[in-house]
């Protein structure tokens, strides 16, 4: 096995606000939520009432040869897979039944949508039929992504570490073709809204009432969606040779538990902080390298300070000057997806060179006035590198690092 | 070159034994602890033969979860072994195929039965897998490199993170447990015999399928210089591995016509990246369950593996002992590769400490598994050589 770079060569969306990748390079420019009345489900019973959920989902999923016959009410999960992933190959310029892949894709839930069909739907127990069941097993939904794009090889991981579960997979595909375990991987995250994410975000008052308003003194909660994204990672050597367009690179990955509390981060925010130092060690770059991080950002009491701590603990004296944003206020929190998500939302600002706002942040918190967060417009900047920043349920932090297509091109091994 | 991977330390829970030596022993006498259990569930009742954890049954205590609480117990045992403290130094793997299953059956159904207002805030976060994950670091104090996956064994994963340097130790735990959602969906879908039928019966014609099983398996993983630093007595050495996703995806793919070839690939797929002799190959702890397709297709496949190979490994079923562990399959087979080594040591994880063995040859295992979804993996393991024989 030798040390090889990874490239990213393909890229694929589907979230509230846009369906492929175009749509969504333009609405990461605009001031406009994804936040709206859910219509997915019942949202009688809850405090809230809001989500971001693709109300043109059906539409999509109609148009498209892969997914027509699928259904938006139970194989939700799927489509949105399938539909991400499938503009993540095609854009590769590659023929996906001739290659070798390996698959990583992230979810926090799987295809609940399947199961809350057969618990909260349904009283009757023949409708506890093959495909439904199916949904128990959350490593299946890789599998089928696989099958339904005709991706042969190997290995296959589902990452299920909930809201950092994208950029993991990102980051195990990383070390996969990295480290000569393949050539080509499909890596993303996928997450369709659920009644039983809506439901416990509201049983733990996460969920904003008002505005998402991610880093803001006022802000009052997040709000749950749904989508997916993935990328096509490659040898860098092997997509010189065949002429791709190279659209960035994956440089560090990071990872670690605060092992500290079930939900909440620790308020110093010091385990994402050495999930952060861990990325910059493996991708050998120093915080003054780092053009612009994507936050996690969720817009919750807890979660904003401590990252931003954490921010501060890692980078020390040049913690303000580097630019943050976080995109959740735009497009929600799509757990599982959501570092998928934000790691295309890196690629398109260095390739575009502007780097997104937080939309719904006007006032910063106090305590980190002096920090670089970037809202109200996109601010134009020419990015080498940006991070990626997740955490989870249980304290578990993934962090990617990302070069330009510039870096990716010019630079030799 | 990449740095070697090495076993220092491991811990088991299991239906046989919770202790390594009671478990190898186990596995010696072929000594099945298979029990019928009554599963009622929305879709009726189901009673069942199961290889379940009986010591433990009752171990669930408020935000810990049996699930969370079999983890817990499994990782402190394979620190204690490995004589591995807290910190930062030290990840967490988890794999599981149904994880938090449990959990989420309690959460719908308590949504649909009581409401959403009835919903305990805590009850939410313990359906997502990383919570259990979340605990067993917090518990046992590990801040290291963590996540989770399905579908791809710790084991792999944890490999494949120490072999790219993004760790230096990890541990990788693999949970599973008989909900009776697992239970009422392998049973819907005719995947395991009823509780009358001969089953759990690995390469014999009688079976006629699985027996669930449920296990918690911990292995301390970590590079060679990280062990030697430390004065570790490592257990063997995790070699590589080779996984093969086939053109369909099943839930059953032990029933799977393609599994033969998948399981061949990956077997292929391991020994050409080791860059071991296949003359070496001793063992192969067979994915075998009992079910005729697979049990059948994994023959096939070894004596096309070993076709010019005048010598045959010897090909056991820890399955016939602890039963489908689903995720848990590749973690067994791989301690009982490790366990079964000349050099493995005599070893209860509750007293006494490893004694180790020199070794002179490089002789290997393979592990095979297969997952749900269709995915076929040979993991090679072999005893720590310590530079001889390579």
């Amino acid at each position: 096995m030798s040390v090889r770079r990874v490239v990213v060569t393909g890229l694929g969306i589907v979230c509230p606000v846009a369906d492929n990748i175009s749509a969504f390079a333009d609405a990461l420019k605009k001031d406009i939520t994804a936040l709206q009345p859910v219509c997915l489900f019942d949202t009688s019973p809850f405090r809230v009432k809001m989500g971001g959920e693709i109300t043109e989902l059906s539409k999509v999923a109609s148009t498209n040869r892969s997914t027509a016959a699928m259904s938006v009410d139970t194989q939700r999960a799927r489509i949105l897979g399938t539909i991400a992933a499938q503009q993540a190959v095609e854009s590769a310029d590659l023929e996906s039944s001739r290659e070798s892949w390996a698959v990583a894709v992230g979810t926090a839930s799987s295809e609940m949508s399947a199961l809350e069909e057969l618990y909260l739907r349904s009283r009757d127990a023949t409708i506890w039929e093959r495909p439904k069941l199916g949904a128990c097993v959350p490593s299946l939904l890789a599998s089928q992504l696989s099958a339904d794009l005709e991706l042969e090889g190997g290995p296959t991981a589902t990452l299920s570490s909930a809201c950092s579960a994208g950029t993991s997979a990102i980051g195990t595909a990383f070390h996969w073709i990295r480290d000569g375990v393949s050539d080509l991987a499909l890596a993303g995250g996928l997450e369709p809204l659920s009644e039983m994410a809506f439901a416990g975000f509201n049983s733990v008052h996460s969920l904003t009432t008002t505005l998402c308003r991610p880093f803001d003194e006022t802000r009052d909660g997040m709000f749950v969606s749904e989508g997916a994204a993935f990328m096509v990672l490659e040898d860098r050597g092997r997509a010189l040779r065949r002429g791709a367009r190279i659209r960035g690179e994956v440089v560090g990955y990071g990872l670690s538990a605060d092992a500290y509390h079930m939900t909440a981060p620790t308020p110093d925010g010091s385990g994402l902080a050495r999930a952060i130092l861990h990325c910059l060690a493996v991708a050998g770059l120093r915080p003054q390298n780092i053009g612009y991080i994507n936050a996690h950002g969720t817009g919750t009491a807890k979660n904003d300070p401590a990252e931003l701590a954490a921010i501060r603990t890692a980078f020390g004296d040049y913690a303000s000057d580097v630019p943050i944003s976080s995109i959740k206020g735009l497009i929600g929190h799509s757990l599982g997806a959501c570092g998928a998500i934000e790691a295309v939302a890196c690629i398109l600002s260095m390739e575009e060179g502007f780097i997104p706002f937080t939309v719904g942040l006007e006032n910063p918190i106090k305590e980190f006035a002096s920090f670089d967060l970037v809202r109200g417009a996109p601010r134009q900047a020419r990015l080498d590198y940006a991070l990626s920043l997740s955490a989870a349920f249980g304290g578990l932090n993934a962090v990617i690092a990302l070069a330009s297509s510039s870096y990716a091109t010019a630079t030799t091994d | 070159m990449p740095p070697k991977v090495l076993v220092s330390g491991a811990a088991v829970i299991s239906n046989a034994s919770n202790d390594l030596e009671g478990f190898r022993d186990a596995l010696e006498r072929g000594d099945a602890k298979f029990t019928l259990r009554d599963f009622h569930s929305p879709v009726g009742y189901v009673q069942l033969k199961c290889g379940e954890i009986q010591s433990l049954r009752d171990m669930a205590s408020g935000r810990r979860t049996r699930f969370t609480q079999l983890g817990i117990a499994v990782v402190r045992a394979a620190m204690d072994q490995a004589g591995v403290g807290p910190g930062p130094d030290t990840g967490l793997i988890l794999s599981t195929t149904c994880g938090t299953a449990d959990s989420m059956s309690t959460y719908l159904f308590g949504l649909r039965n009581d409401g959403a207002q009835s919903m305990a805030p805590s009850s939410f976060p313990l359906t997502m897998f990383s919570t259990p994950a979340g605990l067993i670091a917090a518990d046992c104090q590990i801040s290291g490199p963590t996540t989770v996956c399905a579908g791809f064994s710790s084991i792999c994963l944890a490999f494949d993170l120490l072999t790219g340097g993004i760790a230096k130790r990890l541990i990788a735990v693999s949970i599973e447990e008989i909900s009776w959602l697992v239970a009422a969906t392998y049973s819907r879908l005719e995947m395991i015999p009823g509780a009358s039928e001969i089953a759990g019966l690995p390469f014999q014609s009688q079976s006629s399928g699985p027996v669930l099983g449920e296990v918690a398996a911990a292995l301390v993983i970590e590079t060679e210089q990280s062990a030697l630093e430390r004065g570790a007595e490592p257990l063997g050495e995790i070699l590589g591995y080779g996984a093969i996703r086939p053109r369909t995806a099943r839930i059953d793919p032990w029933n799977d016509p393609l599994i033969e070839a998948a399981l061949l690939g990956s077997m292929r797929k391991a020994l050409a990246r080791i860059r071991r002799p296949i003359e070496d190959l001793r063992w192969v702890y067979a994915a075998a369950n009992g079910t005729p397709n697979l049990d059948g297709a994994e023959l096939r496949a070894i004596k096309e593996l070993m076709a010019r190979c005048p010598d045959r490994p010897t090909n056991v079923a820890p399955k016939s002992v602890t039963g489908e562990t689903l995720g848990g399959g590749l973690a067994v087979n791989c301690l009982a590769a490790l366990l079964n080594f000349p050099s493995s040591p005599k070893h209860s994880i509750e007293q006494g400490t490893p004694r180790q063995r020199s070794l002179s040859h490089a002789t290997f295992a393979l592990c095979n598994h297969v997952e749900a979804g269709g995915d076929s993996v040979s993991l090679a393991v072999g005893p720590w050589t310590n530079g001889l024989g390579q």
